[in-house]
Formats: structure tokens, C-alpha cells, sequence
């Protein structure tokens, strides 16, 4: 395994923590009438964070193209 | 007329995801255990019934594809959503191989977590029945085979519980999750000429030939016809490709 693929796996885990939090927050401040100001807020963070999804899938569907499979 | 409750193991070694995910589906409804490692659901499994695993795969102790392993082995039928970072653990086509009945990479869409539980609690064939309106098919698959035995012998097609695996040549490639329509037609098989036809979504692709397997890709079943939905059952039951949910071929 290359120190790449390492520190991808190591970034993905607590990045898949905090979308999956952030969305679920998200989804309940959406519901509540009078936080609409704080969702605006939050929507900006849900932004950065789908950017560095973006960017780790990007880059794992890169190396599924060029390696060989993440098991070896 | 009540709905039962089901039952959820979440385990993962990641104990701010898993309870979050846990927190998530207790308020949905769901009874949820929780364990670090495989070793630690296995021993709940031991006592309890659940209705659905959700796995990550890289975890210290035991990991996510022995539990899986270990499940098939005692032929539990029980759904495993596996979560995979496609990194340094396995790939999509290994995780349904294994018997997987859906597959994340971290980081995953949570609402699309949600919706693949409920669809696998449906159970596959409730699931085949309901004909999906409105899509938009980016490919239609039509091939035929002379004998299922052969095509499936040769890794040109290979069918598991939840979808199946087809060659195609890489002008022909489909992306990942794209929805296409199909129709194999099976000319021979023990159970004389077999046509199974449907739609389904692509979940992953091999581009080129691997390891000697050769370039195709893992169509999951969205629908199939009723009488397909009996073909596909007594076919698998025929063929035995094991438990792989979408076979690698």
C-alpha cells in the first residue's frame, strides 16, 4: 500500500464523520423556522465539506484507473 | 396494520461515526447495537437477531470482510451494508462479491444510506417487483448466449442474488451509476432457453482485463419481470454461484 492511498484512508474516516453529522444537523435546522440564518451558515460548511468529498473521490477514482485494487 | 420494529448492528471502529449512524437510526425507528470490531458483533450475533449489518471493513481485531465471511459460512441471509474508503481496504466489486447487499465509500451520502436500508429490508424480491418510473436508461445491454454453462465458465456473464456481472468491450463501458436497461438471453441452460430482462444501475467496473478476470462490470437488479424474478431464483439455484450479491465474473 502506498503512503498515498495511507493517508487518504486516514482522511476519509473523519471526513465521513462530519458530513454524515453535519447533514443530519443540517436536516434539522431546515425544519425549524426560526434558525434559517444559522442554516445559511451551516450550508456554507455542508459546501466545504462536499468539496473535499469531491476531491477524495475524484482522486480514488484516479488511482482505481491507474493502480492496481486497494487490497494489494 | 403495525409495523415491526428492525433491528440494526452497526459496527465500525470509528466510535463517533458509528454513534452518530446509531443516534441517526434510533430516531428513525430502528433498534441498534453497536460494536467496535467484527469480533464484538459476532458475539452479539450469538444471542441476538438483527435484521440488518451496517460494517465498515478496516478495523483492528477482526475486520469487516472475515464477519462477512463468517455470516456466509454460518448461511446467515442477513443484508450487510459494508462501508469501504476504497484506499487501503477492498474494492466496491470485492465488497459485493462478498455478498454485500450495498456498498459506501466513505464519504457516503447519508440520505442514500438511509434509502439502502429500507431497500434492503424490503428484501430483493419486493424490491425486484416495483418498476421504476421515469429513468432515463444511458444504455441498453442486449446479449444473447448459447449455453449459460459456458458463458458463465468463460467470464462473459455471471449472475448473483442481487444483480449480475456482463463483459463488455471498454468502447462499451458503462460509468459507474448509470442506469441501463437489459436483456440476456440465455439460449441453453438446464432449464431450457432463458431470457432475463430488466433495468439496473452499474456499481462497478473492471476497464480492463485484471488478474486474468476479464473487462466488465457489476450491474445491480433495480426491477425484473415477475416471471424473470422465477427464472433468476431457479437460475442462481442452477449455476450456484455462491452468495455474491453481484458476482465479479
Amino acid at each position: 500500500m502506498t503512503n498515498e492511498r495511507a493517508f487518504l484512508h486516514s482522511v476519509a474516516n473523519p471526513l465521513a464523520t462530519a458530513k454524515f453529522i453535519l447533514e443530519m444537523v443540517v436536516e434539522d435546522f431546515a425544519a425549524r423556522e426560526n434558525d434559517q440564518d444559522l442554516l445559511v451558515q451551516l450550508n456554507q460548511v455542508v459546501e466545504a465539506v462536499d468539496q473535499a468529498t469531491k476531491l477524495l473521490s475524484d482522486r480514488r477514482s484516479e488511482i482505481i484507473r491507474a493502480e492496481e485494487p486497494p487490497g494489494s | 396494520m403495525e409495523q415491526r420494529v428492525h433491528s440494526l448492528l452497526v459496527v465500525d471502529d470509528e466510535i463517533v461515526l458509528r454513534n452518530a449512524i446509531a443516534f441517526d437510526f434510533k430516531r428513525k425507528g430502528y433498534v441498534v447495537t453497536t460494536a467496535g470490531d467484527g469480533k464484538e458483533a459476532l458475539g452479539y450475533l450469538e444471542s441476538k437477531r438483527f435484521d440488518l449489518i451496517l460494517t465498515d471493513v478496516r478495523m483492528p481485531g477482526m475486520d469487516g470482510v472475515e464477519l462477512l465471511k463468517q455470516l456466509r459460512h454460518q448461511n446467515s441471509k442477513v443484508p450487510v451494508v459494508i462501508f469501504i474508503t476504497g484506499f487501503a481496504d477492498i474494492s466496491t466489486e470485492e465488497a459485493y462479491e462478498l455478498g454485500a447487499h450495498a456498498v459506501f465509500s466513505k464519504p457516503f451520502d447519508r440520505k442514500a444510506l438511509l434509502s439502502a436500508v429500507e431497500k434492503a429490508l424490503e428484501g430483493i424480491d419486493a424490491v425486484w417487483r416495483v418498476r421504476p418510473e421515469r429513468v432515463r436508461f444511458e444504455m441498453d445491454v442486449e446479449l444473447v448466449f448459447p449455453d449459460a454453462d459456458t458463458a458463465i465458465r468463460s467470464r462473459l456473464v455471471n449472475i448473483g442474488t442481487g444483480g449480475f456481472f456482463v463483459t463488455l468491450p471498454p468502447e462499451r463501458m458503462a460509468a459507474v451509476g448509470s442506469a441501463i436497461s437489459f436483456r440476456l438471453n440465455f439460449e441453453a441452460t438446464s432449464m431450457g432457453p432463458v431470457l432475463i430482462q430488466g433495468s439496473g444501475i452499474v456499481r462497478w467496473v473492471r476497464p480492463q482485463l485484471l488478474d486474468g478476470r476479464p473487462a466488465g462490470c457489476g450491474v445491480e437488479f433495480i426491477s425484473l419481470a415477475e416471471s424473470d424474478r422465477n427464472l433468476v431464483s431457479a437460475l442462481l439455484k442452477s449455476i450456484a454461484t455462491g452468495s455474491a450479491f453481484i458476482p465479479r465474473g
